[in-house]
């Protein structure tokens, strides 16, 4: 191998080891090692045309398209960093105390990467429109007649970053002070927490995307309720998960209105900033309003609170929809112990009892509500058509206060025949001495199936009148029987004197521990022992009840019916004896107005409808509208008859001991001008004595 | 049946007599000349060598071991011609008398480097991708590249590049050894090809077997056994150098490679290193950054022990490519690619792969006597393999292909079409389309927290492995092999922050949970994650596998028998170093340890009818524990396992016939394999489970059953001395042939919930591959070195790969159990609906021409070589894969997409690359 040969042979070498060594160190792809690019800020060369206000003031009826070059500025108070807000962008015209905010709809996500709050915003109108969308202003896109968002690939058409970043400082509002020209300003509200139905609530919710209105109120120095405001919360934010925050404090949030009602969004979390420790209303409330007042303000018809009123209701639970027995109302009375009276309160919710309970005394806060009477008792609720209705869920618990003090009700205690003269309604009261009367026993609550609801009839041994039972078909123990014993009710007293009824709260109301007893039947011998038409006073006719049995007689549902001049149907309307009761062997009167003067005693009844001039019929007619007693024919003029009494009167004879509901002439002894024994008051009559 | 025990212990007892030496007594037939063929540098036997006497009919080929025998010769002189393909053709004059026994002992054939034949398979296994994603286009071509059959290189070289796959196989059913220790990863069972990509050079002395066929080396797969020696003293000693230019997944190749061959002082040295590089390959924005480093020496300690050392490292970073939807591409083109966006002017491709593991092995090589080798192996292999990816929490999806960006989102709304936003997002699309880098820095900088990060998805792997082998030769006719191997892996898996883009970093949390789940780690909650730090998720695979494999081979002049027992235990423990949110309880610290125990066997006859007839049976029954990937519900977040954790059975048998004679080699086979109890594990996010709920879910699919039959064909035919003609056919039908169980795993989905029932896809096909391609070829080769070649392909029957999602309940029954609507009838959907919106797709078929040539010099003892070919002459325009999203989960959503011009959700597709060239130029000395 000649020299020359092994140079050349060297210099391959050399080459292949150079390879060797230079794949091993160099590179020269170059994936990974990229020049940063430069994040600098170029300030957009615009010139501001108008301004917010200005622009705002261009709206009109549908959507106003811009043709002309404007260009406004504004600073961005919005974000969607949490999702809540979404697809658009507020901007104010101002960092602090802004004098106009306007909303721009585009058709892009993740604007707060691009636009975050306290950028300063140039917009380039020309080709974008202005128009009302859900009640607010909104700069976007024409399509026909509505505003869309502005497409996403034209936003570098319109939008202009400034440099400009600066810091946003809200504008503190009460919220009675809001007002249209505020929409879309960043505003900062102080003294406020959520209602107290919303606590433990989520913003919106875990399990679900349905957006969320949560309630919040501003309040007094001293807790009292100002105003509140619904905060809007999307259910795709990223905090719909999080519970409310249960303190007090203030909430910033860019304000929206949605149709009339205006509404908060906040950015994200930490827009509510709540450092104090939350306040009961319920502490600062105080009774200005007693039962009797009330009681007093209802003349028959529907009472309205008004707004300005301050009218607080104190008062304790007595009713429990546990059992579904009581449902969608809540019964207050107005003590512990002996309460003067009681409201029932009608509201739309299933589960009460999870918020008031049997025993918690509550504030009632009456502005803004309404009173009637309904079934017999003060009734407070929303107004429905011409009455009362129902308060809707999401309010009741801001006029229902509970102060969580909680009190063990002593029901009063009273017998059957009392009932009807002590006003006990809407009160928890305990009658004793009760069972099912005779012909009910074996039955259900209501019935053994189904929902319907129904009422039993209760009876004390040796006492006429009756009480009823009223229960729910869909309370829990509706299709179980009635106990078959005798005993004690609680329960709460509701209906009109006539027809009381009574409504327990669950089984252990019921206190049957005595055995059936087999009552006497008790016939009432009510009857009517004179008739007067006294021929010196029309004025002074009356008419004598007696009691001819053994048992006092609560005449609740009585009637005493008239026909004039051979009338086939009762004239007039028939006196009510509800609230009258007659001692056994004792009387009682019922006679016009002129009675007292003339017989210088006062009658137990006075009413202009005792006006029977001789030809007339009277009937007495028990609660369950069956004839007791009857004088004269119904449907025969008496002028001419047997029993004509005109300037007289009828006596039922001594030895009459019972009521017929035929009239039998034989039973009376009859005086008239007719049959010439006129009779003038008083020396010919005796009323209250056989 | 049911086996009787007693005829398995028979069995047992039989195949232990044959590996323990009982010695059958071997029947002497008249054999007249007979030798061993070897290559010259490594000595190892070298199989399929045509041995014939020139001027008779007389011929045969040599066996695996490289034995040959020529029987029934006239006497006299003759001349005994030796011919392989790549190598130089050896004549050698011989000289017998009759009755006479000649043997010839070990006969050398030397390399033909002057063929670059090579090179193209390079081209093709460099393309190999291991996407993560379904229906990924892993290939398995790299494992045929070196076969000498017809059939299996066309399948490499010609049908590769459209990704075929043999029989319709998975990489995984592939095994790759190094030095006789197996490379596949553990983690999904493939060979990671990148681990040695580059190295073309020193990785040329492979030892191949296809299928199920025996190998000396591993009990191996459904696709067979490549071994790569990398002992020194093999290597020829001299400098190589090669320059390649090429525009497939790279530009550019340097190649340098230097050898001392075994010196006389008993050690022998070898070197080789690699560059490949692209800015942008084929695809847009695919950047390339290979390089390969390799060392290896050995010293010849004595006649009978060797050692060798050999180091690896193969450090690759490429950018990758997206599939797309059909809208996509007909937007921008089969080239266009998602994952990249200009930086300042460069392009920056968010997907980068890189892979770096070196390999460390020491092999030990005792040669005890002439009858027994003993081999051992230790090998420890390190690194990462990362694959980045654009994370973003609360801010827009950077991904230019998002639905929400592309026209056909304007057009969703039947009932208001929205033109004139099609138009913008047309024309944004077409103009911008890429990643907007700039946007991603303003972002980070407008918010001052990095809600853009660049990220990988890093595995960190520690293998150690012990290999043993003994081999002995109990007489000329029986071998028996008996392998053990014990690996060791401690895989350490997690998401890992590259770039925060500027800004300050961001708080670790799982943006699209609520609560506690937010937290990827309970343990250090709201945590913020900076460059370098390990976020999402974190945790270690410990794995233990053993196994042990045992053959017997049976060798005679007409017949070669083998049985081959294999056994396996692996051990799975997951290790959570994150407690997720999600799973307080099932993700911190050690999981349950989960074994299988797995028992194969495999039996193989061939029969010659005479040296030019011949018929071969592989039998085989294969069970292999699922992957660490497949034995896991949902790795990243807990330990569970996947429900219904089988080990995955394999029935397979395959029969050929073979015709070899003097230029016509043909080769005939039939097969039939049954996948059984497979598991398969993948991603995806999902709108309309169970009536109308969407999340991200872990899909299991279990109890899979798999059908694989069909026939190869392979013709090679030598016209004249310089005009060869070749003709393939493979048809193939591969499906699924049961209806297995469908889990989904997510916060959502647990427990009951998870089980989704029965997917039908019964009688489905495969996706993934041609199930049917056939070729012809023409080649010329040129007596004063130069040569050229021209193939024709047809290739049919690739399918898209269904969603099984899609084919459960879930897709038409609502929330409450009761099947949807028809909206047009009115009606229960039937039977037809249903067929209508899940009917498989199947692709058009392709028709590509490959030209390829060559030409070498010899100029004083250097040689020369120039190498050049041209792929898809006719620039066909293809699908190469692609799969069905699942997020349109049931009839209702599906039907809407579908009925939309342009949807939302069509299938997303890979293409083929174009036409592509291929250009090198070596130099030896």
């Amino acid at each position: 191998m000649g020299i020359k040969k092994i140079k050349i042979k060297m210099k391959k070498k050399i080459v292949i080891w150079y390879c060797i060594i230079g794949i091993s160190i160099n590179s020269c792809v170059d994936d990974r090692n990229f020049s940063t690019p430069i994040v600098n800020c170029v300030e957009p060369e615009l010139e501001v045309t108008n301004t917010i206000a200005q622009i705002k003031e261009m709206a009109g009826f549908g959507v106003v398209e811009f043709t002309n070059d404007f260009i406004i500025s504004g600073y961005v108070v919005s974000s969607d960093v949490s999702g809540n807000i979404y697809k658009t962008i507020s901007i104010q015209d101002a960092p602090e105390n802004p004098t106009a905010a306007i909303r721009i709809a585009i058709d892009q996500t993740n604007t707060y990467t691009k636009y975050p709050v306290g950028r300063k915003l140039f917009v380039k109108l020309k080709g974008l429109s202005i128009g009302y969308n859900r009640g607010s202003l909104e700069i976007g896109k024409a399509i026909g007649t509505t505003i869309e968002r502005i497409p996403s690939l034209e936003l570098h058409k319109h939008f202009f970053r400034s440099c400009e970043d600066v810091q946003i400082t809200p504008k503190k509002v009460a919220i009675s002070e809001i007002n249209n020209n505020m929409t879309d300003m960043l505003i900062a509200l102080e003294n406020v927490q959520f209602a107290s139905k919303e606590l433990g609530a989520s913003y919106a919710n875990a399990n679900n995307t349905n957006s969320e209105d949560r309630v919040v109120v501003q309040l007094s120095e001293n807790c009292g309720f100002q105003s509140e405001i619904n905060l809007r919360n999307s259910g795709f934010s990223n905090f719909r998960n999080q519970q409310l925050p249960e303190g007090k404090g203030e909430i910033i949030g860019v304000l929206n209105k949605y149709y009339s009602e205006y509404q908060l969004l906040i950015r994200n979390t930490e827009d509510v900033v709540f450092t104090e420790e939350r306040c009961e209303e319920a502490s600062n409330l105080q009774a200005t309003v007693s039962f009797s007042e009330l009681k007093e303000m209802y003349k028959g018809k529907l009472v309205e609170f008004g707004i300005d009123t301050e009218y607080v209701f104190e008062g304790y639970v007595i009713s429990s929809d546990v059992e579904g027995n009581f449902s969608e109302k809540i019964v207050v009375q107005d003590a512990i112990e002996n309460p003067t009276g009681g409201l029932q309160v009608l509201v739309d919710e299933e589960l009460i009892y999870e918020k008031y309970e049997v025993g918690d005394k509550v504030l009632l806060k009456l502005n803004r509500l309404y009173m009637d009477e309904i079934e017999g008792v003060l009734t407070i609720g929303y107004p429905k058509k011409e009455t009362i209705g129902e308060i809707t869920k999401d309010d009741f618990q801001n006029f229902i206060i509970n102060t969580n003090a909680n009190f063990e009700i002593v029901p009063r205690e009273v017998s059957l025949v009392d009932l009807d003269k002590m006003n006990l309604q809407n009160t928890l009261v305990k009658i004793n001495g009760l069972q099912l009367i005779a012909n009910e026993v074996g039955k259900a609550f209501t019935y053994y199936s189904g929902t319907t609801s129904a009422v039993r009839q209760l009876e004390t041994c040796g006492v006429f009148s009756r009480i009823e039972i009223k229960t729910n078909g869909k309370a829990t123990f509706s299709n179980e029987k009635f106990p078959t014993g005798n005993g004690s009710i609680v329960g709460v007293l509701f209906g009109e004197n006539s027809k009381l009824q009574i409504q327990v709260r669950n089984l252990e109301d019921i206190f049957f521990t005595n055995p059936f007893e087999d009552c006497p039947v008790v016939e009432p011998k009510i009857m009517i022992t004179e008739i007067a038409d006294p021929e010196n006073s029309t004025t002074a006719r009356f008419i004598e009840l007696y009691n001819a049995g053994d048992e006092v007689m609560v005449l609740t549902g009585w009637k005493l019916n008239k026909y004039l001049n051979g009338a086939n149907s009762i004239s007039g309307i028939p006196i009510k004896l509800t609230g009258l009761r007659i001692e056994p062997k004792s009387f009682l009167t019922i006679a016009n107005v002129g009675f007292e003067s003339v017989f210088n005693k006062i009658p137990n009844v006075v009413t202009t409808y005792i006006t029977g001039n001789g030809d007339d019929v009277y009937e007495l007619v028990d609660a369950n509208g069956n004839v007791q007693d009857v004088y004269g024919k119904v449907g025969i003029d008496g002028t001419g008859a047997i029993w004509e009494y005109v300037d007289g009167k009828a006596i039922r004879k001594k030895n009459v001991t019972e009521p017929n509901a035929e009239f039998d002439i034989s039973e009376w002894e009859v005086f008239s001008k007719v049959k010439g024994s006129r009779q003038n008051a008083p020396q010919d009559f005796n009323p209250g004595v056989r | 049946m049911k086996k009787k025990p007693t005829s398995v212990l028979y069995g047992l007892f039989c195949y232990f007599c044959i590996l323990f030496s009982c010695d059958f007594g071997y029947g002497q037939k008249r054999i007249v000349v007979k030798g061993t063929i070897v290559v010259s540098n490594s000595g190892k036997g070298l199989e399929g060598v045509l041995v014939q006497l020139k001027k008779t009919t007389s011929s045969t080929y040599t066996n695996r071991k490289g034995n040959f025998f020529l029987e029934d010769i006239s006497k006299g002189f003759a001349v005994l011609e030796l011919f392989l393909e790549g190598y130089i053709s050896k004549n050698i004059p011989i000289k017998f008398k009759e009755g006479e026994e000649l043997d010839l002992g070990k006969i050398e054939l030397f390399e033909d480097n002057t063929k670059e034949q090579l090179f193209t398979t390079i081209a093709i296994s460099d393309d190999e991708l291991s996407e993560d994603e379904i229906g990924g286009s892993d290939n398995i071509t790299g494992l045929l590249q070196a076969s000498k059959d017809v059939f299996l290189r066309t399948a490499a070289f010609n049908f590769g590049q459209a990704r075929f796959k043999v029989r319709g196989y998975d990489s995984r059913e592939g095994t790759v050894l190094l030095n006789g220790v197996e490379m596949n990863k553990i983690i999904d069972g493939r060979p990671q090809w990148s681990n040695w990509g580059g190295l073309n050079t020193v990785l040329r002395n492979q030892t191949v077997s296809r299928g199920i066929a025996v190998s000396d080396n591993s009990f191996g797969g459904l696709l067979g056994v490549t071994n790569f020696s990398t002992r020194a003293s093999e290597y020829r000693s001299g400098y190589s150098l090669s320059l390649a230019a090429t525009n497939g997944s790279y530009k550019n190749r340097v190649m340098v490679s230097y050898f001392t061959g075994l010196q006389k002082n008993g050690w022998a040295f070898a070197i080789s290193a690699s560059q490949r590089s692209a800015q942008s390959a084929t695809m847009e924005g695919t950047t390339y950054n290979a390089k390969a480093v390799f060392f290896a020496v050995e010293k010849e300690l004595n006649a009978k022990h060797s050692l060798n050392f050999t180091f690896i490292l193969t450090p690759n970073r490429r950018g990758k490519s997206s599939p797309n939807t059909q809208e996509v591409y007909d937007l921008r083109g089969t080239k266009y690619n998602a994952y990249w966006g200009f930086q300042e002017g460069e392009k920056r491709n968010s997907r980068l792969k890189e892979i770096v593991e070196p390999i460390f092995m020491l092999n030990h090589y005792w040669l005890k006597n002439e009858s027994t080798t003993v081999d051992f192996s230790i090998s420890y292999q390190f690194g990462h393999i990362g694959n980045s990816r654009l994370g973003y929490f609360n801010a827009s999806n950077p991904d230019p292909t998002y639905y929400k960006k592309l026209p056909s989102y304007n057009l969703r709304l039947p009932g208001n079409l929205d033109y004139a936003g099609a138009f913008l997002s047309l024309k944004e699309f077409k103009r911008n389309g890429q990643i907007d880098w700039r946007n991603i820095y303003q972002t980070n900088a407008t918010t001052q927290y990095a809600n853009y990060y660049l990220y990988e998805d890093r595995n960190e792997d520690n293998t150690l492995a012990l290999n043993t082998k003994i081999d002995k030769r109990i007489n000329p006719n029986l071998n028996a092999l008996l392998g053990i191997s014990y690996t060791k892996l401690k895989s350490l898996n997690y998401a890992k922050v590259l770039d925060v883009f500027g800004e300050n970093g961001f708080v670790d949390l799982d943006g699209f949970a609520l609560g506690a789940a937010r937290q990827n780690d309970l343990n250090n909650k709201n945590r913020t994650v900076l460059v370098g730090d390990a976020f999402s998720y974190k945790y270690e695979v410990l794995v233990s596998k053993l196994k042990l494999f045992s053959q017997v081979e049976y060798a005679s002049n007409k017949t070669e028998l083998t049985g081959t027992l294999g056994y396996e235990q692996t051990n799975y423990q997951r290790k959570g170093l994150f407690r997720n949110g999600a799973y307080a309880d099932s993700s911190f610290g050690l999981g349950t340890k989960k074994s299988f125990n797995d028992f194969s066997m495999k039996g193989s006859g061939l029969y010659k009818f005479s040296g030019r007839h011949l018929l071969a049976l592989n039998l085989g029954y294969l069970n292999k524990a699922p992957s660490i990937k497949n034995t896991f519900a949902n790795i990243r977040s807990n330990h569970n396992f996947s429900s219904n954790l089988k080990s995955e059975t394999k029935i397979t048998g395959d029969f050929s016939y073979r015709y070899r004679a003097p230029g016509i080699k043909a080769r005939f086979t039939g097969y039939y394999t049954q996948f059984s109890n497979a598991i398969e594990n993948y991603f995806v996010f999902a709108q309309g489970l169970r009536g109308d709920a969407s999340d991200f879910v872990g899909q299991t699919l279990t109890g899979i059953k798999k059908k694989h039959v069909g026939v190869e064909f392979g013709l090679e035919a030598q016209v004249s001395s310089s005009i060869k003609l070749t003709a393939v056919a493979a048809i193939g039908q591969f499906v699924y042939a049961n209806n297995p169980h469908l889990y989904l795993e997510s916060d959502q989905f647990k427990g009951v919930e998870s089980d989704f029932g029965i997917a039908y896809l019964k009688n489905y096909r495969l996706g993934g591959t041609p199930q049917n391609a056939y070729s012809v070829g023409f080649e010329y080769r040129d007596p004063a070195y130069w040569w050229y070649s021209i193939n024709a392909n047809l290739l049919t029957h690739n399918y898209l790969t269904i969603s099984p999602l899609l084919r459960t309940n879930n897709f038409f029954l609502d929330k409450d159990g009761v099947p949807f609507v028809n909206e047009n009838t009115q009606n229960q959907i039937s039977q037809e609906d249903v067929k209508g919106l899940l009917s498989q797709e199947r692709f058009d078929e392709n028709f590509l021409v490959n030209l390829v040539g060559g030409k070498s010099w010899k100029i004083k003892g250097t040689y020369l070589g120039l190498f050049a070919s041209i792929n898809n002459v006719l620039g066909a325009v293809y699908k190469t894969g692609g799969f069905e999203q699942s997020r349109k989960a049931n009839y209702k959503e599906l039907k809407e997409d579908k009925e939309l011009e342009l949807p939302l959700f069509g299938p997303k597709y890979w293409y083929g690359n174009g036409t592509s060239y291929y250009l090198i130029l070596s130099v030896y000395f």
